[in-house]
């Protein structure tokens, strides 16, 4: 592989099914998209880690290509799914949220990095609310063709909402309480009941939606299960991360210097915070970073073993313990592995103390020297205030003289005492 | 089997939860499986709230079922975890607003919040099965994180000991809690100084708010019909419970309320307020005590009826320990267990 994985997306029509999933590829990890049309061998891209084959038939033409190369097929129908897998796809994505699974993760226009979005219950709306001086009941209607900053707020801090068209996943993935209509809830394979733990209710007639909306945002309890519902369907049906983590797999298992990830200790503190949903930069995110620095430090610079540690020296230290010859290390000097624990350490303090006395010498030299260059700046400072001290003191006294002596002269000649005169 | 039982540890603090927990451990003992409590500590400011729980998440739990009792614990992650609910972090729920909450409107606090609403709605939704200590307990889960959960109630402590008097009537009116601000024990006070009555006002218990009650009392002239003990031993407690003619627990909007119980099983009715929360789910007005609305007036004029006639106060007393006789600490380990029929 290369040091930027690439990833060719082969397909005619139905390419843009892989556009979310490469979008969020994009903004995870440095990946080169290529397309490729699949018309023939030759035209196949010269390195390519992941050939994407975004339907049955463009995976039918391509999957015999390269050997070498991995392949990933999207399926429309769940009967589709073993046969892709016998035909030797590294990984079957779902086209549409209806048939995805666990192991079949969805990959749609309509799916949405879940995890990216945070879960906003209905408590946490109503303060969001009360915050931004909103009502306390608030619904909305969200029919825009794009998903703005706009739509985003109106459905995050709703009561509840009704939403068609392209905002739906994004109002499920924040968990807003949600009305839809027939055609949208088709299109994103929302279960069609209305019982209490149903994602969306639906309803055909707009004003008949927006009389379910109303009357879902008075009843607490019920907003509560449908926000809980709404983000769960989006987890389980529209999330793209396990889309991501399988290509992303795919594309490490054909790297050759990529690290196993699965030696890392506190990747599993990670994997705990994120399995809750925990936002990366979020302050418990940040106190488990804090918490664990040191740990992190240790695990990323002293791997072992220990780039100190010499597997030869090793074995020759195990050889001196087992009795045979004492191994040398350096000329005149012999290390015992039966040497006690005091010994090795006096010896480590003597050694230490030979090495450093060079160090400290210039050390305290150098602070001699500077010490002194600067009592001797500071003295001439000094020397300098004084003598300024000592003009200005001249300079006054010859100035209070001069201004006695003009006072002397207006002083006027002295009143007869006595009493005033009427 | 093997059984964790988890659970939060506030140092130097002891009251109802660690009572649970002791006996759940003693009930899941005697049923013949191996079992002991697991505690963390936690901390309640905001600032360190999240360190606990994540604590949970890494902590090694190797035991065939654990049963996680309150937040944090809930946060343990295990294949088969039960959660049996007395509380979660109220502060952030039905407390928001109250004095003790310090969940406010600024960023910091609403970014706090919606984490831990979300982080608590993943770690009770994952449990394999879900119980409340009560009604109340049930409904804020429902109301807020949109969960369901069975109640499962439990006999209070003491429950082999608390029998009704058998001869004699009652000459002290008892309110046994924790002298902190959310158990109201103020109300006591002021419904013995506004109780016409000469009937003796016992209130037991310790914490922050005791010379602060003892300064009202005399202030309200009803410092010399009210004894406050401080602690009193197991032994005291009953006694006291037998000769009580009516028990006075009134707390905001309480999870459970074990005094409820302990008084029922001594045949003795419960005053209470209509926002006492679970003690609700066991006081009935006119049926196993009289519920009022929490002011000095409605709450002495309550014991003073129920002082003059005893046997009005022995009826109520008498229903309400028929409804509290089936509480078995059998039914409650066979159904966590899910072993029960």
């Amino acid at each position: 592989m290369t040091s930027t994985p690439t990833v060719a997306v082969a397909g005619g029509a139905s390419a843009w099914r892989a556009v979310p999933l490469l979008t969020a590829l994009g903004a995870r990890q440095n990946v080169d998209v290529t397309v490729w049309s699949g018309e023939s061998a030759s035209s196949c891209p010269a390195v390519v880690d992941l050939l994407l084959a975004t339907d049955l038939a463009t995976f039918d033409r391509v999957r015999d290509v390269d050997p070498d190369v991995r392949v990933v097929a999207w399926v429309d129908d769940a009967d589709q799914v073993a046969a892709v897998d016998q035909a030797g796809a590294q990984l079957v994505l779902a086209a549409t949220p209806r048939i995805a699974s666990t192991s079949v993760p969805p990959a749609t226009p309509d799916s949405i990095d879940v995890t990216a979005w945070p879960a906003l219950l209905p408590l946490v709306r109503r303060r969001w609310r009360e915050r931004l001086g909103l009502p306390a009941k608030l619904v909305v209607a969200v029919d825009a063709p794009e998903v703005d900053r706009f739509v985003t707020t109106s459905l995050a801090v709703a009561s509840a909402a009704v939403v068609t068209g392209p905002a739906l996943p994004l109002a499920l993935a924040l968990g807003t309480p949600v009305v839809t209509s027939p055609e949208d809830a088709a299109r994103l394979g929302l279960p069609t009941d209305s019982g209490p733990d149903a994602p969306a209710l639906i309803a055909e007639d707009p004003a008949e939606r927006d009389r379910a909306a109303n009357h879902l945002a008075s009843s607490p309890a019920d907003l509560a299960r449908r926000s809980v519902a709404a983000r769960r369907f989006a987890l389980d049906r529209l999330d793209l991360a396990p889309a991501l983590r399988a290509v992303t797999a795919a594309l490490r298992s054909s790297a050759t210097d990529h690290p196993d990830v699965g030696t890392d200790p506190l990747g599993v503190l990670r994997d705990r915070l994120v399995e809750l949903g925990t936002p990366p930069h979020s302050r418990i995110a940040e106190r488990a970073d804090a918490a664990t620095a040191a740990l992190r430090r240790h695990q990323e610079s002293e791997l072992m073993p220990h780039p100190a540690i010499d597997p030869d020296s090793a074995t020759r230290l195990r050889a001196a313990g087992a009795g045979a010859a004492a191994p040398r290390t350096d000329p005149g000097e012999q290390v015992h592995a039966h040497a006690s624990a005091s010994g090795v350490r006096a010896r480590a303090k003597s050694l230490v103390k030979k090495a450093s006395a060079p160090v400290v010498d210039k050390a305290r030299r150098a602070i001699e020297d500077s010490s002194r260059a600067e009592v001797e700046a500071l003295q001439r400072e000094l020397a300098a205030l004084r003598s300024e001290v000592a003009t200005d003191r001249a300079r006054h006294r010859a100035e209070v003289a001069a201004l006695r002596s003009e006072v002397a002269a207006l002083r006027l000649p002295t009143a007869p005492t006595g009493p005033p005169r009427v | 089997m093997d059984v964790l039982v988890a659970t939060t540890q506030v140092p130097h603090m002891s009251g109802g939860l660690e009572l649970m927990v002791d006996n759940l451990v003693d009930a899941l003992g005697r049923a013949g499986h191996r079992a002991e409590a697991v505690r963390i500590p936690v901390a309640w400011d905001r600032g360190r709230l999240f360190d606990a729980p994540l604590a949970w998440r890494m902590v090694p739990l190797d035991a065939d079922m654990v049963v996680a009792v309150n937040f944090p614990s809930y946060y343990a992650r295990h294949d088969n975890k039960v959660v049996w609910l007395a509380h979660q972090h109220r502060a952030a729920y039905d407390g928001l607003g109250q004095p003790w909450s310090d969940f406010g409107l600024d960023d910091a606090s609403l970014e706090d919040h919606r984490q831990l609403l979300a982080w608590d709605v993943e770690a009770l939704g994952e449990a394999r099965r879900r119980f409340t200590i009560s009604q109340v307990v049930a409904d804020r889960l429902r109301t807020y994180c949109g969960l369901d959960a069975e109640t499962l109630y439990q006999p209070p402590p003491l429950a082999d000991r608390l029998t009704p008097r058998t001869a004699g009537r009652g000459d002290l009116v008892l309110c046994p809690t924790r002298l902190e601000a959310n158990k109201r024990p103020g109300l006591f006070v002021e419904a013995v100084a506004a109780m016409r009555t000469e009937v003796r006002g016992v209130l037991a218990g310790t914490g922050s708010l005791g010379p602060e009650l003892r300064a009202r009392a005399t202030e309200l002239g009803a410092g010399d019909r009210l004894d406050m003990p401080g602690f009193v031993s197991d032994d005291a407690l009953v006694d006291l419970f037998r000769n009580a003619v009516a028990v006075v627990y009134a707390p905001f909007d309480e999870d459970y309320g074990f005094v409820t119980l302990q008084a029922f099983l001594a045949g003795v009715p419960v005053v209470t307020s209509d926002d006492s929360g679970g003690v609700l789910e066991w006081v009935e007005n006119e049926v196993t005590g009289l519920v009022t609305d929490g002011s000095p007036e409605a709450m002495g004029a309550a014991l003073d009826r129920l002082a003059g006639d005893p046997e009005f106060a022995a009826r109520l007393g008498a229903a309400g320990r028929e409804r509290v006789l089936e509480l078995s600490w059998d039914h409650v380990v066979t159904t966590l267990c899910g072993t029960g029929s």
